[in-house]
């Protein structure tokens, strides 16, 4: 009557399946508790679902298409171009005292960028110098996204007072004293400079305003379309810095052949957390990791502001942000539908469709790029963040904007979960 | 053992089950709703009915792209000669649309060319037609998933 087992050999063999049964459930249960995401370090491909794996595709690099066509630039993909172009780059001679180029703040050798809270020219600015890598793929230029191409991008610093201190008369005897022939070979033949002054241009300093206001219309469109055409040949070559393949790239590709990632323990805790909880891929995603747009995250002012010099028309405001970029782009001489562009006017959609006077465009700055950030501190747009630490803090604490209404919402992320997020943003390096 | 199954079969059994079933539910969460485009929906007073089709379906993450709107009055007829403007926006981000789409255009018929939309990021979208015409005033919010 006690007995749990029926009588007879078939019923024995029924009752010996049943337990086989049993047994084999729990070791299959067993089996995928172990291997069910978040109980384990998601390091192997079974450790994501198909949809993470699709989602860790799109931000590889093996999801970056080749840069979209600038029509705006007709020399935008010309070798000579590019061969111009990265001559003048690191010409310091493109400066008021021939000590500023392109490349001493966008240093080829630290990503394009120069490792200072803010970048210092002929003076002190108020920004942070931004890294180059894919920046062909940025359809607005400068935290506040005041320019709409690469070259209309590098003639702003070239007249900034704080930056390279010049004026586009002074450039075009540059490029006439050592740059005739590529010049010439691209753009036609140079204006004749030998009636003009030495300096002339709408920059600060009154007196090369004056004498630029003194010159015809003529003169003036001539000059102009020689500092034109140094952003055109400048922008060729910003347009072939390309990001290099990371850490995380190759994880992905392991990944999606089935393979372990090859990442630690808290490497993969982090990317899980980027994807997933800390919600940094809503910002940081696609292969460059940003969405190229504009957000309220409520970092403060930097407390030490620019002088004077810096703070003139074209550099944007902490209060502002993109509210004021917007209408800088719009009214920029030498945006996509300016006079200076190739582009014709179906092309231009962005400039176009610009939003305008959004809410969410006060205090907003651009999203950066990701890629080889752990390898260029300080952090956001007047370097006021030093650490990728302090970084995911500020993420963690989401204080109120100075200016405009911040995004982030306040995000429960424990010490151990912060370290894991920088382990992976670490691998975001070649 | 002559007949009957072996202890072995119960326990490839047993595995089989429980792996089919956890698949199937994994693929049951991957696999997402039904597509949320072409999408038709009668507006807030009812005043028009409104058929939205994105150029692409799903629409991309990060791209400039067109939707084509169809709209027809109360009574079913294509209703031509209305003005639409776009809003919308994130509500979980407290971000409004990172574009400002226009009405480009009508081919007649109660169709219309929105042009300028852009969604820069994943997640729940809003996007707000109001439409302005003969026939009135009305606005069908569309809410969507990218």
């Amino acid at each position: 009557m006690g007995s749990p087992f029926l009588p007879g050999r078939r019923s024995r063999r029924i009752a010996g399946g049943g337990i086989s049964l049993i047994a084999g459930l729990a070791a299959a249960l067993t089996v995928l508790m172990v291997e069910i995401p978040g109980a384990a370090s998601p390091r192997h491909a079974a450790d994501w679902t198909g949809q993470d794996l699709l989602l860790l595709r799109s931000l590889s690099l093996s999801a970056l298409p080749p840069p979209p066509p600038d029509r705006s630039n007709r020399v935008a993909d010309d070798p000579e171009a590019v061969r111009l172009g990265q001559a003048l780059f690191s010409d310091p001679r493109l400066s008021i005292d021939g000590s500023v180029a392109c490349a001493s703040c966008h240093r080829p050798e630290r990503q394009f960028q120069d490792d200072r809270p803010t970048a210092r020219g002929v003076g002190e600015t108020t920004r942070r110098t931004m890294p180059l890598a894919g920046v062909a793929y940025a359809p607005f230029l400068f935290w506040d996204g005041r320019k709409d191409s690469l070259w209309s991008q590098a003639l702003g610093p070239l007249e900034n007072p704080a930056e390279h201190g010049g004026d586009r008369t002074f450039y075009a005897r540059v490029i006439a004293a050592s740059y005739r022939a590529p010049y010439e070979r691209l753009f036609g033949p140079l204006p004749d400079l030998s009636g003009l002054p030495q300096r002339a241009g709408p920059v600060a300093d009154p007196a090369v305003a004056a004498a630029w206001a003194a010159l015809s219309p003529v003169e003036q469109d001539a000059v102009t379309t020689v500092f034109v055409n140094i952003g055109k040949a400048i922008a060729a070559y910003e347009r072939t810095l390309m990001p290099v393949e990371t850490r995380f790239d190759r994880a992905v590709t392991r990944l999606l052949a089935g393979q372990d990632a090859g990442l630690t323990a808290d490497e993969g805790a982090g990317l899980r957390l980027f994807i997933g909880k800390a919600g940094c891929v809503d910002c940081h995603n696609g292969p460059l990791l940003t969405d190229q747009h504009f957000h309220n995250t409520g970092v403060p002012p930097a407390l030490k502001t620019g002088g004077p010099s810096a703070l003139k028309a074209g550099v944007d405001s902490d209060a502002a942000g993109r509210l004021g970029g917007a209408h800088l782009v719009r009214s920029d001489p030498f945006n996509c539908v300016s006079l200076y562009s190739d582009a014709s006017g179906s092309d231009c959609g962005e400039l176009r469709y610009l939003a305008l006077d959004q809410p969410d465009q006060a205090g907003a700055f651009k999203t950066p790029s990701l890629r080889g950030v752990a390898g260029r501190p300080p952090y956001m747009r007047a370097g006021q963040i030093a650490t990728l630490k302090d970084a995911l803090a500020h993420y963690a604490t989401a204080p109120a904007a100075a200016y405009g209404q911040t995004e982030l919402r306040a995000l429960p992320l424990t010490a151990r979960e912060t370290e894991q997020i920088a382990a992976f943003l670490k691998t975001l390096g070649p | 053992m002559a007949y009957g199954f072996s202890r072995q079969t119960y326990l490839a059994a047993g595995v089989l089950t429980v792996g089919l079933s956890l698949l199937t539910g994994l693929r049951a969460e991957g696999s997402g709703a039904t597509p949320d485009f072409p999408r038709s929906q009668v507006s807030d007073r009812g005043l028009y009915a409104v058929t939205v089709r994105p150029e692409v379906i799903p629409p991309p993450v990060g791209t400039l792209h067109r939707w084509t709107v169809t709209v027809t009055d109360a009574a079913g007829r294509p209703a031509d000669g209305l003005t639409i403007t776009v809003s919308g926006g994130m509500p979980a981000h407290r971000h409004g649309l990172p574009t400002q789409p226009v009405m480009t255009g009508s081919t007649g018929n109660g169709e219309y060319r929105l042009d300028g939309l852009k969604f820069n990021m994943p997640g729940k979208w809003v996007v707000r037609l109001s439409l302005d015409g003969a026939g009135g005033a009305d606005t069908v919010i569309v809410p969507f998933g990218l």
